[in-house]
């Protein structure tokens, strides 16, 4: 106690000193709070859209679709256990604990011959019924409505646009069938969406799951099924939960993937976290800095004090227990300074974004899904975590001074008033 | 047998061909409840042979005994025991912890030594402080006191832990006559009440009045002594 009471009126012997220490602290420490924020926020929207549009929680293919995916084959299809149907095997999924529901899709690539120009795209065959009760892609929908039937499409913005054309009109479309023959049909566009991810916008196209059988020469067949659980904690759940139903129906053509584990672009996320949290620590081992040479100063100031507690018996572990207690004092108070401030910055941009269009219209190249703007993470968590740091790294950035002055030999410390 | 014995103490500061022999060979032998004074000119071991009596610091050579323990032979650890239990200090430049009040600075000490329940310890320092004079000047800190008022702080603060001895290095170097004389009398009352045993060291004549025994130290050795009644 009494430990404390000197620790902590300490801080008012030199108040400019300890206000720039302290602001040292409050800096790093809103730096941290705000790049977590960043981070789980960029994630987690992406993670988001990732598995909305392009996966599921886990994903069903053919196990050969897995490895011929980039040419988008249509040879490798997901045809129900036994061949008897995807609607079956689906009714088969969904009855399973952790699946709450399936949306089945059909991938294939498509063109259009524009002014001589010929724009590339992917069309996605999707159960309109399905996506109007479960799916993401109905949100999106900036005009018009989802395709219900026969040759009604929706296309996203961004394709719309280097096609020049509008709702309503008519455009045809030319794709390979399952027989690698070149087709042609005409399209009505029905709607427009608008993912905000270029990526998604100026590629892709969506039209009913039977159009695109009937056009690619498939039968009740799909070349993947997303399935998604209630959370995305449970995937590795219903994952083992499939995988047991495949095994036990004979689905031994077929593959799961989970979400996290199929592409190196999740895996790079997870790989940029890691990398992040030794950053965080650094920032604030900067901050700490300030703190070790304030100390440093204060030791120095403070030698004829350490030799009169010394004198007075005074172990080294007492002395050492002032200056750790006073470093603490200005870590806490930076820390939860920082915590505060930063989650003020935080919740804002929680609600107003970072817009990075210009960073998201270049990525549409690498076939990453960046959103034009960042949604920073706002939450208690962020704070404890950035506090609770903040205040270890700077506790034991105060071992050393606290250390140097416990080790000073009582009679040099005396020895020094003289001087 | 004395509360301090000292044995042909010697101590050489400085290795290889540069060595300064700060003592000789000191025998010395304080009993309970002395009023003693080392004086001597600068240079010639005063400091020295306080901070050795005062488990400070050890011998080069020679046995420092006090109150039956040899300082020579025990660890950081157990002379901060030592000090604790057994040693009070008075320093020139008064030495309180500045952000802490009279009464705090009192208390910090009694609470290092362990001696005391709480509501004691509160009557203990409320009574060492009156009686030092400052009974009505407890909530004050160093700063808001003059320098004769915050070494009676500090002798209350040497004294408040019923300590066996209390070394005082120059106290009154840094006050005028008046102060000197004034903590110069409560140390003598002091002494006569607790039968502390008090260890000056001083170039004040003003001190050496009030001494019962001088010790001249000159050279690093006791070259004279005269005790008085």
């Amino acid at each position: 106690m009494q430990f404390t009471r000197i620790a902590w009126r300490n801080l008012k012997r030199n108040k400019v000193r300890t206000f720039i220490a302290i602001l040292a602290i409050t800096t790093v420490v809103v730096i941290v709070v705000f790049a977590r924020g960043l981070m789980v926020g960029i994630t987690d929207s992406s993670f988001k859209m990732y598995i909305d549009y392009m996966f599921g929680h886990v994903r069903i293919t053919h196990e050969e679709y897995q490895i011929r995916e980039a040419l988008l084959s249509l040879d490798y299809t997901v045809f129900g256990f036994n061949e008897a149907g995807v609607e079956a095997m689906i009714g088969e999924i969904e009855e399973l604990d952790k699946a709450e529901y399936v949306l089945p899709r059909i991938r294939f690539g498509a063109m259009a011959s524009i002014n001589d120009q010929l724009i590339r795209m992917i069309g996605v065959g999707i159960d309109p019924a399905r996506e109007d009760q479960h799916g993401t892609l109905k949100d999106d929908i900036k005009a018009g409505r989802l395709p219900e039937m026969g040759n009604e499409i929706l296309l996203g913005r961004g394709l719309l646009k280097k096609l020049g054309v509008e709702t309503h009109d008519r455009i045809t479309l030319m794709f390979s069938d399952t027989h690698q023959s070149l087709r042609g049909r005409t399209f009505e566009i029905v709607g427009v969406s608008e993912a905000g991810v270029a990526a998604l916008d100026d590629r892709f196209f969506y039209l009913p799951i039977d159009t695109a059988r009937d056009m690619l020469w498939l039968e009740e067949e799909a070349t993947e099924l997303f399935v998604f659980a209630a959370q995305t904690r449970e995937a590795d759940a219903l994952k083992e939960e499939i995988d047991g139903l495949l095994t036990e129906r004979g689905g031994n053509q077929y593959s799961t993937a989970l979400w996290n584990k199929a592409d190196p672009f999740v895996d790079f996320y997870y790989e940029v976290a890691k990398v992040m949290d030794l950053v965080y620590v650094l920032f604030i081992v900067m901050g700490a800095v300030v703190i070790i040479s304030t100390l440093t100063m204060i030791v120095r100031e403070r030698t004829s004090e350490i030799g009169m507690m010394a004198a007075l018996g005074l172990r080294g572990r007492d002395i050492m227990k002032v200056f750790v207690l006073e470093g603490t004092f200005m870590g806490i108070i930076g820390s939860f300074l920082g915590a505060i401030i930063g989650g003020i910055i935080t919740f804002y941009y929680s609600k107003a974004g970072i817009h990075v269009e210009d960073f998201a219209m270049l990525s549409k190249d690498l076939e990453l899904i960046i959103e034009p703007v960042f949604y920073l993470a706002f939450n208690l968590e962020n704070l404890i975590v950035s506090f609770a740091l903040g205040v270890i790294v700077v506790t034991l950035s105060c071992l050393y001074p606290a250390y140097k002055a416990a080790k000073l030999e009582p009679v040099d410390a005396l020895h020094y008033i003289e001087e | 047998m004395s509360l301090l014995e000292l044995e042909d103490v010697k101590k050489i500061y400085g290795q290889g061909e540069i060595k300064v022999f700060a003592l000789r060979g000191v025998d010395l032998e304080i009993e309970e409840g002395e009023f003693t004074t080392i004086f001597g000119p600068s240079g010639s071991g005063k400091t020295t042979l306080l901070n050795l009596i005062g488990a400070l610091d050890k011998p080069t050579s020679g046995r420092v005994q006090l109150n039956g323990s040899s300082i020579g032979e025990m660890n950081k650890n157990q002379l901060a025991l030592l000090r604790r239990q057994n040693i009070g200090f008075i320093f020139q430049s008064f030495n309180l912890i500045p952000v802490l009040t009279a009464y705090e600075n009192v208390e910090f000490a009694l609470k290092i030594a362990e001696k005391g329940e709480n509501r004691k310890a509160k009557e203990k320092v409320e009574n060492i402080l009156s009686r030092v004079g400052l009974g009505d000047m407890l909530h004050r800190r160093p700063n808001q006191l003059s320098g004769g008022q915050n070494q009676r702080v500090a002798v209350a603060r040497a004294l408040v832990k019923e300590p066996k001895l209390v070394l005082a290095d120059e106290p009154t170097a840094n006050l005028d006559s008046e102060a000197s004389k004034e903590v110069l009398e409560i140390m003598v009352r002091m002494n006569k009440e607790l039968n502390t045993t008090f260890i000056f060291s001083t170039h004040d004549p003003m001190v050496m009045e009030y001494a019962r025994r001088l010790l001249e130290l000159k050279d690093g050795m006791i070259c004279r002594e005269e005790r008085r009644e």
